[in-house]
């Protein structure tokens, strides 16, 4: 049969991080993908040595739309530790509070886009709207549901009423419940594990070898998560446990995140109860360095690295940032190859990246020298009906 | 193994093919390399200390020389091999024979920094647009935006 290349992406105007995949299939067959990122590729790195470290807080922020606080964390701890501050207790605990709530609201969100590519809307409902229990809480707490402007070198920026802290371990409480309800669909539902099982299978030996990172690496059955490994914040004295999966494929990265959600509740509603008292940040200097200093967190996607050199002025040397996405791609680009053209849109969703690479796609017939444009919605429909038409697995 | 133990055992382990091994705080070590030795080192990370996973590479533009620190997680600590190339030869070898994650990031420093990365199977733009011709190295410091001239100093307050 003739291979047929088809160009995925790159990009949604309206959605983040664009990729572009060039697909060639044979028949239904995926049999080779190829990748281009860098369509919104905006020289942070670059224009972070021409800012403040004040300015460069607000600059991190604004590397992801989702994860904004990952950033801003791995940004305030590089400093802290070329300035060698330890923020105080309550401090680090208010920030591990709003990274576990931003992995929260992170995974709902993700199940819910999950859920919508798979054809099971009523999911993508539910979960965004529990999603907004999160959200508010966040919003009470901050100020804002997205970029937050909570972190700072030296600590966090608000302190925290007992009115909130009642009002999060509420909120808590029912996710909680609310969380056993998706865990039993993301081990039950029929929709869920006739699209998901045995899709987008990734070994452990190829995970560790194109270095996957985040729920994509332990839902292949290897035990890596930073808060555990090199703890930071308040990661070190909380009670968690790390949660692995060892089915290999997307439903694997479902029931992962699923249950890492339940997790990060009991971590919130752990550190509402124990929550230290005393100061939320210490002052520190406006010039930093010279010295150097490498951070890295774990991420609603995984492995985030911030690395900073300074050279004892208000503005950074060098600032280099890696955002887990990039060290996905290339493990999506290696289980593509064998899937169904049916199966693109969860594989690609498995690692919870941006989906505004699958926006537009072009089909090109080579031999006929016909091409086609499938807008998202196509793609997603084609998949959906190709399932339903007939039992193919 | 504290972080100390850690750096005692690489130093003896890996011998004369670093300059030095050195820790600034817990869970972080920096080994001090030389370009011929690279491959050495990470090949000996991975066959000793089961090092698999590259978490990225970091270059620097220190004037007349390019340094890059390449960023290994082993377990609980978090390491990076450093390696000083002269600006006037930035070649360096690849490594992803040894580590094959570390395809994209070697990209990124060749099109970014202008490091040349021999042996390496794929070396089309990741980045910067496919257009981008001979425009320089834009995390170069001398490196100045040729789209765009520099903006006219402000007269006066706030615009």
């Amino acid at each position: 049969m003739a291979e047929v290349r088809i160009p995925i992406g790159p990009q949604h105007p309206a959605l983040k991080e664009p990729e572009r995949f060039m697909i060639t299939v044979e028949g239904e067959t995926v049999v080779d993908a190829d990748i281009k990122i860098g369509h919104i590729h905006r020289g942070i790195e670059k224009l972070a040595e021409t800012k403040t470290y004040v300015q460069n807080q607000y600059l991190t922020e604004r590397i992801c739309g989702i994860c904004s606080f990952t950033h801003t964390t791995n940004f305030c701890q590089v400093t802290e530790y070329v300035l060698g501050t330890d923020p105080p207790p309550r401090g680090l605990y208010l920030r591990t509070l709003v990274n576990e709530l931003e992995r929260i609201h992170s995974h709902l969100l993700w199940l819910g886009v999950a859920g919508h590519e798979m054809g099971f809307d009523t999911l993508f409902m539910y979960s965004w709207d529990d999603r907004e229990i999160v959200q508010d809480i966040l919003e009470h707490l901050t100020g804002n549901r997205v970029n937050y402007a909570y972190n700072c070198v030296g600590g966090v920026r608000r302190d925290i009423t007992d009115a909130q802290k009642q009002m999060i371990i509420r909120g808590m409480d029912a996710l909680l419940e609310r969380m056993d309800y998706y865990v039993k669909v993301a081990l039950n539902e029929k929709t869920i594990l006739k699209r998901t099982q045995g899709v987008g299978i990734l070994t452990t030996e190829d995970a560790k070898r194109l270095c996957a990172v985040g729920p994509r690496l332990r839902a292949s059955n290897v035990k890596v998560d930073v808060r555990k490994d090199d703890p930071y914040a308040a990661y070190g004295e909380l009670p968690f446990e790390v949660i692995t999966s060892d089915t290999l494929d997307v439903h694997a990265q479902v029931v992962v995140r699923a249950l890492e959600t339940v997790e990060s509740i009991k971590m919130c509603k752990y550190m509402m109860q124990n929550l230290p008292a005393g100061e939320i940040r210490v002052k520190v200097p406006k010039k930093v360095g010279p010295g150097e200093a490498t951070s890295h967190t774990e991420a609603p996607r995984g492995e985030d690295i911030h690395h900073l050199r300074a050279n004892g002025t208000d503005k950074p040397e060098r600032l280099k940032v890696r955002a887990p996405t990039l060290a996905n791609i290339l493990n999506v680009q290696h289980t593509l190859k064998g899937a169904n053209i049916a199966d693109i849109p969860l594989v690609v969703a498995g690692i919870d990246p941006c989906m505004g690479c699958m926006d537009r796609v072009l089909i090109i017939d080579k031999d006929r020298e016909t091409s086609k444009v499938w807008e998202k919605e196509e793609l997603r429909k084609y998949s959906i009906e190709w399932y339903e038409g007939e039992p193919h697995r | 193994m504290t972080t100390q133990e850690m750096v005692q055992k690489l130093t003896g382990s890996l011998g004369a093919m670093v300059d030095s091994v050195e820790s600034p705080k817990e869970r972080r070590v920096y080994i001090n390399t030389k370009r011929e030795n690279l491959l050495g080192v990470v090949k000996h990370l991975k066959e000793q200390y089961g090092a698999y996973h590259i978490s990225t590479i970091t270059s620097f533009d220190n004037g007349d020389e390019l340094e890059l620190l390449y960023h290994v997680f082993i377990d609980t600590t978090f390491m990076s091999i450093r390696v000083k190339l002269p600006k006037s030869d930035p070649t360096v070898n690849t490594i992803t024979p040894i580590l094959p994650g570390a395809v994209l990031y070697e990209r990124e420093i060749s099109e970014l920094m202008g490091v040349k990365v021999k042996g390496h199977p794929d070396m089309r733009l990741l980045l910067l647009p496919e257009n981008w011709g001979n425009k320089g190295f834009p995390l170069r410091k001398d490196w100045v935006d040729p789209r765009r001239p520099e903006p006219p100093a402000t007269e006066g307050g706030d615009a």
